[in-house]
């Protein structure tokens, strides 16, 4: 059973876990202000709000997801908005829908009601509103109409009215200036009384199926669906209890992209909200550890990870769009194995190990490089689990980096991407680790040019002999993302980027190309 | 003075943006219709061969699953390829959904299941097991040059482009010459919205159809031919379209498989396509030209040759106005044009936003920059020096034109004079900055449209007319037109369209719908006028006794004299006195009719002139087009807001051409790869920076009553190739295969 609230109505269901949340909503609740456009994440046109209460249960946060890929497992507990969920009684327009109205915001209207969500979770957000993150929050919605433009000024409108939003009580501030209805302000208690209700059944059906292997930390995993697509609860059959052959699932945003069918019919193994598996924690053996599923938003915010590398928020832009951030995990993006993973190809640079556990809790430490053995097959048994990640804490001084080229700012999969990190001293380079992808069938680990580099001096010479190694390193195919050619030359001035940013003194151009 | 009620030239917001930003908006796929079955299509894999073997016998022993259709159970429908033809279909014989095995294209649909729920026909339609033979597919233009040829029979419409002078001559005239191949890619129109069709079942084999179409009556006539329905039996209902761009002008499949299906079932079904399915029917085509130019010592044009081959599918001729524009745009005596068709594996082509247009004038504004910089004169004076002042290719006078207004408008907000004319020679910082600019020519056309005003005994108006609304804003402009001609406040006026039960009006294209419908709107009006008149004079009121339509305005809520403005009769009490409950009144098309067999006295056209300035990083030839400005002549804007938004989402498209659209196919296998929108890439906002527009003022008394050109096309021609024109600028890199990536820059 899984049960949440869908904007002011409590719901249970036993539709299967992997369902998307889009066709919940759109099919079972027959609500059609969710509009589709692609089912992968990429337009936005979806895009609902997905409010968690926090531990301390006083409050709840909300964050913008696109429902083509939220599995519906993944709305166990929490409040999950549309826009009939914040539209005022008798047609009334809340702020935002009214900026977007007045400045021409909407022509066809189908990517409209995205744009208003979003706008709505920025609202909705603890960090203060500038024009900056008022656009970041359109990240992940295309508008093939408008241009953007007349948006981009509804943004500006909001901005300036957000500047006087509270810190404290935001929600009570933006129920009276209509942003949000005022069932907002009774949804924390709703939710605590959920979660005090959920764990009171989990308690009890722990109790009633000691011997089985309950991973999730939930139950909705005790679901399955018959072939019609119709589920049946099986609550109480322990055989039901997903075990080693079930795919794991984190945010959704590969596995329901490329497997949602398949996955609707039978029981999943929930990892999103899976006790332990977040937090990001600095370790006294001087390691840095994360939880399997810490999403890319959650790395954002980490005020540790941006005390290690101060770059890490113009990095992560370049990564997807907002909702995706929000939903895709860490270990996700390594378990996909996608060899242009950016998660990846920076966590490969920053030297990571990945923590795996089996169903008996018995656990092994592998190097993130060696996870990766051919195209999309991995170093890792199919009831394996990812519990944690963890990387060398860098020293003050060292240097991260990480680059990637592509067609479309947001959004968009890299053509080649890579990181590296270098230690120097007296300009000779102590110890280096570079990573590349998108050219070669796995997320590369450049272990013969991080070695080439180490001992030398931080030169344009060396910077140009390194990328002879690194050339004889990949192994790129032509495709739509480009030709052969283009990735190797592309990667060539990735290498040389690194560089640049690091020591534009010593490495000139021109000695280069 | 200003009267409150003119709403003419006003920016005025949509009156449909409530229901769009409240998401009550509904759109073809969210009628819930009761006891509503679901479709899901599946597609073929190969791009040429046959069925050999469905083997449907799991998927229908699935409990939910009503009934799997295939080429093997669908009824023969109309017999004659006329049946399948709609308004816009080009010569040939129209694709026809799951009639035989025959597969003629990858994506083609080979399946339709129908099921109780939306997830359950999907998970079936990924179940069911089809096996093929495939054949040899052919997909390269490049490969098929040699065999294209020209096409008689193109479109309703469709004219083949006419040389004048000696092109020859032209060429050793010249003192200064360029010449050069150009290409693109194919590209998709991908609206927001994914075609759907849900059509309920009313009983004996009534329907109402909820299609995403740009033409409600297209749908109709093509439902009614193809399975024998009466009119009364299909009516067509499409209230909101979410983005067209050309791909709703021919009914796609879904709408063909939802009705088989309804009729087959006696059920209501819905069937909505996926994003990959977008990429299963018409496109923009793929062209290769070729593009040569001679000027004298003066930098006049002595010859222009411009040659295009487009491809086509192997069942109909598509055609499109690529190279004749070419004719018109620029003055010269000699000029060769030619135009011809290469048959491929693939869907037909379709109109897409400035169809032809879009696609020549890459080609021709990146020569014209070429050429002047081969003739030694700045872009926008080498343009001055060659402009048209009298169409040459129909040999007739521009009803207006002002486009020397755009060219100085534009370059004046654009600081064009402060361009230093060396390549690289500009620069930002590391950055290399380039300023290119371009410009196009579209068609101002009108078509007959049917409207009708009807004002009750609450004075309130509705207008309406069985167009369609895109996204352009023809609601809102519709409103507007309306409000003032009846002398009404905006809100009591209601515009009703998309619908086969309204008057009938053209399918939304061409961008005609101003011109077509606002100048009937003002006609049904006007006729409603008449009226009211006559009626006041049955009253009791002196004032009107012996008033003619001429002596009375309609204004503030009220008919009034115009020799004694204090004399007036609020327009509600007109219509309480007829003892009716309303009044109506409807245009009548004769007129336009006769007046488009007559042969045109003027050309006329819209025009636009672009600037353009990108920033290149030097070491990884990254593009960034940091500013537009875009001039745009289009004769009387309506409403200066959604016109402004129009242009503004035509430069990005113009953008997305120059440097990320593009459908890639893999000839291997004659599929585009990157069918979805992951990897056909549009802009998303950060792509896009500054962006003017200017509307340069007009008047028009010719092209139609109201002065309207239509500014749904206009606005994105000239900006891919300003974009192009203004990389080379940055780094003299001449690059004449669109879309323009980093791979062709390093
Ligand atoms: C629109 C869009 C844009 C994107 N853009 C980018 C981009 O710019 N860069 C990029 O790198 N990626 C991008 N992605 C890919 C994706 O978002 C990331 O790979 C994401 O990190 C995947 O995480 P997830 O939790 O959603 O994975 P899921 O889809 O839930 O799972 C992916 C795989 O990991 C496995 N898995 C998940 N958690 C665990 C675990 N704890 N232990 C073991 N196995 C596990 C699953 O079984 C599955 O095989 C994009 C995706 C979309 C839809
Ligand atoms: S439907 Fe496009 S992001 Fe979900
Ligand atoms: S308004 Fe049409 S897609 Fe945005």
């Amino acid at each position: 059973m899984i049960e949440f609230y869908l904007n002011d109505q409590p719901i249970r269901t036993t539709e299967a876990p992997a369902s998307a949340l889009l066709d919940f909503v759109r099919y079972h609740e027959h609500l059609m202000g969710t509009k589709i456009g692609c089912r992968e994440g990429d337009c936005g046109a979806c895009t609902v709000l997905v409010g968690e209460l926090t531990t301390d249960g006083q409050k709840v946060t909300y964050q913008s997801m696109t429902s083509c890929l939220t599995p519906l497992g993944n709305a166990h507990g929490k409040h999950i908005v549309t826009v009939e969920g914040i539209n005022a009684a008798a047609g009334q327009l809340t702020p935002v829908q009214q900026a977007i109205v007045e400045e021409g915001g909407s022509q066809c209207g189908f990517c409209t009601v995205g744009f208003v969500m979003s706008l709505t979770g920025h609202s909705l957000s603890e960090q203060p509103a500038t024009e900056k993150s008022t656009i970041a929050a359109i990240d992940g919605n295309i508008c093939r109409c408008t241009g953007y433009k007349s948006l981009e000024r509804a943004a500006a409108t909001l901005t300036a009215q957000l500047a006087n939003r509270p810190t404290q009580n935001a929600v009570a501030w933006l129920s009276e200036k209509q942003f949000v209805p005022a069932y907002f302000e009774g949804i924390p208690a709703k939710l605590a009384g959920l979660r005090t209700q959920l764990a009171d059944a989990e308690a009890k059906a722990k109790a009633l199926n000691e011997a089985s292997f309950a991973t999730a930390g939930n139950d909705a995993g005790a679901v399955s669906t018959s072939p019609s697509g119709h589920a049946q609860s099986q609550n109480g059959h322990g055989s039901s209890f997903p075990h080693a052959a079930h795919p794991l699932l984190g945010g959704g945003t590969d596995l329901l992209v490329q497997r949602l069918e398949e996955l609707r019919e039978q029981p999943v193994r929930l990892v999103f909200d899976q006790s332990g598996r977040r937090g990001i924690r600095q370790e006294a053996a001087g390691r840095v550890v994360l939880g399997a599923a810490t999403t890319a938003s959650h790395l954002l915010e980490s005020e540790l990870m941006r005390s290690l590398i101060p770059q890490l928020p113009q990095y992560l832009k370049l990564v997807s769009s907002t909702p995706i951030r929000n939903m895709g995990t860490v270990a996700g993006n390594f378990i996909n194995g996608s060899p242009i993973g950016d998660l990846t190809i920076m966590f490969l640079a920053l030297g990571a190990s990945i923590t795996l556990a089996d169903l008996t809790g018995a656990t092994r430490e592998l190097a993130l490089p060696n996870v990766y053995l051919g195209y999309k097959r991995l170093a890792k048994t199919a009831d394996e689990q990812v519990t944690e990640i963890s990387f060398p804490t860098s020293l003050p001084g060292d240097f991260f980096n990480f680059e990637k080229v592509s067609k479309r700012t947001h959004l968009d999969i890299a053509s080649v991407n890579s990181a590296a990190w270098l230690r120097v001293e007296n300009g000779i380079i102590q110890a280096a680790r570079v990573s590349a992808g998108g050219v070669g069938p796995v997320p590369l680990y450049l272990a013969r040019t991080s070695d080439f580099l180490v001992g030398r001096e931080l030169s344009a010479e060396t910077v140009a002999a390194a990328n002879e190694v690194m050339q004889t390193e990949i192994s790129p195919i032509s495709d739509v993302r480009g030709t052969v050619e283009y990735k190797r030359l592309l990667l060539r001035q990735l290498l040389l980027a690194h560089f640049l940013r690091f020591a534009p003194e010593e490495i000139v151009v021109s000695n280069l190309i | 003075m200003s009267l409150i009620t003119d709403y003419i030239g006003k920016p005025t917001s949509r009156v449909d943006g409530p229901a769009k930003v409240l998401g009550t908006a509904k759109y073809a796929a969210e009628f819930n219709v009761p006891n509503l079955l679901y479709g899901y299509v599946v597609s073929s894999p190969i791009a040429k061969g046959k069925i050999t073997k469905i083997d449907s016998e799991k998927v229908r022993a699935l409990p939910g699953v009503q009934e799997v259709f295939t080429h093997e159970n669908v009824p023969n429908y109309a017999f004659l390829d006329r049946s399948y033809k709609d308004d816009v279909a080009p010569g040939g014989s129209p694709f026809r959904p799951l009639h035989d095995a025959e597969i003629k294209y990858s994506l083609q649909p080979v399946a339709l299941i129908v099921a109780d729920t939306f997830e359950l026909a999907r998970y079936a339609a990924s179940i069911l097991h089809i096996e093929y033979e495939e054949a040899a597919h052919e997909t390269e233009l490049t490969k098929h040059i040699d065999e294209a040829y020209e096409p008689g029979r193109g479109k309703t419409g469709y004219k083949p482009p006419k040389s004048r002078g000696n092109f020859g001559r032209g060429w050793k005239e010249g003192v200064a010459h360029m010449e050069g191949q150009f290409s693109h890619h194919a590209q998709h129109h991908n609206p927001m919205e994914m075609f759907a069709s849900t059509v309920e079942w009313l009983g004996d084999k009534k329907l109402n159809i909820y299609d995403k179409t740009q033409g409600v009556f297209n749908s109709q006539q093509y439902v009614n031919k193809v399975f024998g329905l009466s009119k009364d039996q299909a009516r067509v209902i499409s209230k909101y379209t979410g983005g067209g761009f050309g791909s709703g002008l021919r009914p796609q499949y879904q709408l063909f498989m939802a009705v088989m299906a309804s009729l087959q079932l006696e059920r209501s079904v819905r069937v909505s396509l996926t994003r990959q399915q977008m990429f299963s029917f018409g496109h923009r085509p793929e062209t290769l030209q070729h593009v040569a130019l001679a000027t004298a010592a003066d930098g006049s044009l002595t010859g222009m040759n411009h040659f295009a081959v487009a491809e086509t599918s192997q069942f109909e001729d598509f055609t499109e106005n690529v190279v004749g524009w070419t004719g018109t745009l620029y003055d010269c005596k000699n000029v060769k044009l030619g135009y011809r068709l290469a048959k491929l594996d693939v869907f037909s082509p379709l109109d897409m936003r400035a169809p032809g247009a879009a696609s020549g004038s890459i080609a021709l504004e990146i020569a014209m920059d070429e050429m002047a910089y081969a003739a030694g004169l700045d872009p926008l004076e080498f343009r001055i020096r060659n402009y048209s002042d009298f169409d040459q290719a129909q040999n007739l006078p521009y009803s207006s034109k002002a486009l020397r207004k755009c060219y100085a408008e534009g370059a004046a907000k654009f600081g064009w004079e402060q361009r230093t004319p060396e390549p690289g020679s500009m620069r930002d910082g590391n950055l290399l900055v380039g300023w290119g600019m371009g410009g196009g020519i579209w068609d101002a056309s009108k078509q007959p449209a049917v409207v009708k005003a009807s004002l009750d005994a609450d004075g309130h108006l509705t207008v309406s007319s069985g167009t369609n609304d895109i996204g352009t804003g023809t609601y809102t402009i519709m409103t507007q037109i309306a409000a003032e001609s009846m002398g009404l406040p905006i809100e009591a006026v209601t515009f009703v369209l998309g619908d086969t039960t309204l008057p009938e009006s053209p399918l939304q294209g061409g961008s005609w719908t101003a011109a077509s419908v606002g100048n009937s709107v003002v006609e049904a009006c006007n006729k409603l006028g008449e009226a009211l008149l006559k009626q006041a004079q049955k009253m009791d009121h002196a004032t009107f006794k012996d008033a003619k339509i001429d002596d009375v305005q309609f204004v503030n809520g009220q008919m009034r004299l115009r020799t004694d403005l204090t004399q007036g009769i609020v327009l509600r009490d007109i219509v309480q006195a007829s003892g009716e409950p309303k009044m109506e009144a409807e245009n009548s098309t004769v007129l336009t009719k006769l007046e488009m067999l007559k042969p045109p006295k003027y050309s006329m056209h819209a025009h636009n002139a672009v600037f353009v300035e990108v920033k290149v990083d030097p070491d990884l030839m990254t593009v960034h087009v940091t500013r537009v400005v875009n001039a745009v002549a289009a004769g009387r804007i309506i409403n200066p807001k959604t016109a402004r938004s129009q242009v503004l989402g035509s430069v990005v498209w113009g953008i997305s051409s120059a440097l990320m659209e593009e459908s890639v196919m893999d000839h291997r296998f004659g599929r585009y790869m990157n069918h979805n929108y992951a990897e056909y890439h549009v802009p998303v906002n950060a792509d896009i920076h500054d962006i003017d527009v200017i509307f340069v003022n007009e008047e028009d008394d010719k092209v139609n009553p109201l002065g309207i050109k239509g500014i749904g096309e206009v606005g994105l021609l000239g900006v891919a190739a300003a974009v192009a024109n203004a990389i080379y600028h940055a780094t003299g890199k001449r690059v004449r295969d669109l879309p323009i990536t980093i791979d062709k820059l390093l």
